[in-house]
């Protein structure tokens, strides 16, 4: 009886692998902003469920526990990562060049900012970006966030609006960097010889 | 650009980045052996010999060791309440279903409770089973035990599930606290289940 039931135990952990496994990494990817650091926190994420499955298997959400602890393991790993990539930057820094001129291309034309938000999302220190993933992705509401990450809403809050503002600072600092240099026109003024761009005016304001 | 516009704009940016992972990479991932733990494997015939010469050759041994300490059941004697607490059978928190209930008497088996003056107070229970600890409560070990803690931010209630092999399965010490922080939990179950 005891091996029937460990079968259906088995059965019942490949099912929950196979539900979560792609959210999972979804999450890990916007976590990390590198797919195969999201497969590696992935398959340990999943390796530690499996470890604690005899407890897991009872809980009413094992989703909401794998989620838990891959967060937590992305923020625990993030200072490793940041030293990998910072190593890694150097030999990238003319790819960077360039890419830098697309964004600056594109934010002249007000065509897209998810480029613009992503990049500065993958500069957010680690826990800022675990409460923007979770909450704007996830959709989780603020008290979720808090049991995720083991704190209180009132630290949830605060981080979100940190890490808000300094998008927006972000996106704004870019725009700046764009501008012409020297004495220009102000803004408006600059607008009016570009195509007619809703979205652009309304950044400008 | 406003917070709204912001939130939006991230909303969007967060899901077109999330659809950009490829299929394929979750399929790997998918195809691992974890090896769940509640797996149990039958026996093999080697397998079978070995326990038999080993069950002959304990059985020897064991009416001189003293009984494994895996399957010594907690006791509540060794729990003690933190300075400036007073013994009490008052409740402290709730207690997750089928624990404690009814409540004995402080000093009693299987429970204890103590309050303070400045309205803090804690309660161990023990289960003569595995509870299941509520969705969201937070992996926290407690010396070589996997525990798993709730946090209730409105009341600072922390509730500590902790599992402890025994005899007969498994038994569970529950330690509820108000205004006590979680690393005073931590190290209350901590020297509880040290003496066991």
């Amino acid at each position: 009886m005891r091996w029937l039931r460990a079968g259906a135990a088995r059965q019942e952990f490949e099912r929950f692998v196979t539900g979560s496994t792609d959210r999972l990494l979804r999450t890990a990817y916007l976590m990390t902003s590198d797919l195969t650091e999201a497969e590696d926190l992935v398959q340990e994420t999943l390796l530690q469920v499996a470890r604690r499955w005899n407890r897991v298997l009872s809980m009413a959400h094992p989703s909401a526990y794998a989620r838990q602890v891959l967060v937590n393991l992305a923020i625990d790993d993030a200072a490793r990562r940041a030293r990998r990539h910072g190593e890694l930057g150097l030999a990238d820094a003319s790819r960077l060049a360039g890419l830098r001129d697309h964004r600056a291309e594109r934010a002249l034309y007000a065509i897209d900012t998810k480029a613009e938000l992503l990049a500065a999302l993958a500069g957010l220190p680690a826990r800022q970006r675990a409460v923007i993933v979770l909450r704007y992705w996830e959709d989780l509401p603020e008290a979720d966030v808090a049991t995720v990450l083991g704190c209180s809403v009132g630290t949830v809050k605060s981080t979100a609006s940190r890490g808000l503002t300094r998008l927006r600072q972000a996106l704004t600092g870019e725009r700046q960097d764009i501008r012409p240099v020297g004495r220009q026109q102000p803004p408006d003024q600059r607008l009016t010889g570009l195509p007619a761009i809703p979205a652009l005016r309304k950044e400008y304001r | 650009m406003t917070t709204d516009d912001i939130e939006a704009s991230l909303r969007d940016a967060l899901a077109w980045k999330a659809a950009a992972v490829p299929a394929h990479a979750a399929d790997r991932l998918m195809h691992l052996d974890y090896r769940p733990r509640a797996m149990r494997r039958p026996p093999t015939a080697a397998a079978a010999l070995a326990t038999a010469v080993l069950a002959a050759a304990g059985g020897y041994l064991a009416s001189s060791l003293p009984a494994s300490d895996a399957t010594t059941p907690v006791s509540l004697a060794a729990f003690r309440l933190p300075a400036g607490y007073t013994a009490t059978s008052a409740p402290c928190a709730p207690l997750p279903p089928g624990i404690g209930a009814p409540r004995a008497a402080h000093g009693e088996a299987g429970f204890a409770a103590g309050a303070a003056a400045h309205g803090g107070c804690i309660e161990a229970a023990l289960a003569a089973r595995a509870v299941r600890p509520p969705s969201g409560a937070t992996p926290t070990p407690v010396g070589r035990y996997e525990a798993f803690m709730t946090k209730q931010t409105p009341d600072q209630t922390i509730t500590l599930y902790i599992a402890t092999p025994a005899a007969k399965g498994a038994q569970e010490l529950v330690i509820v606290a108000r205004n006590l922080s979680a690393s005073q939990v931590i190290d209350i179950a901590r020297r509880t289940l040290r003496t066991r």
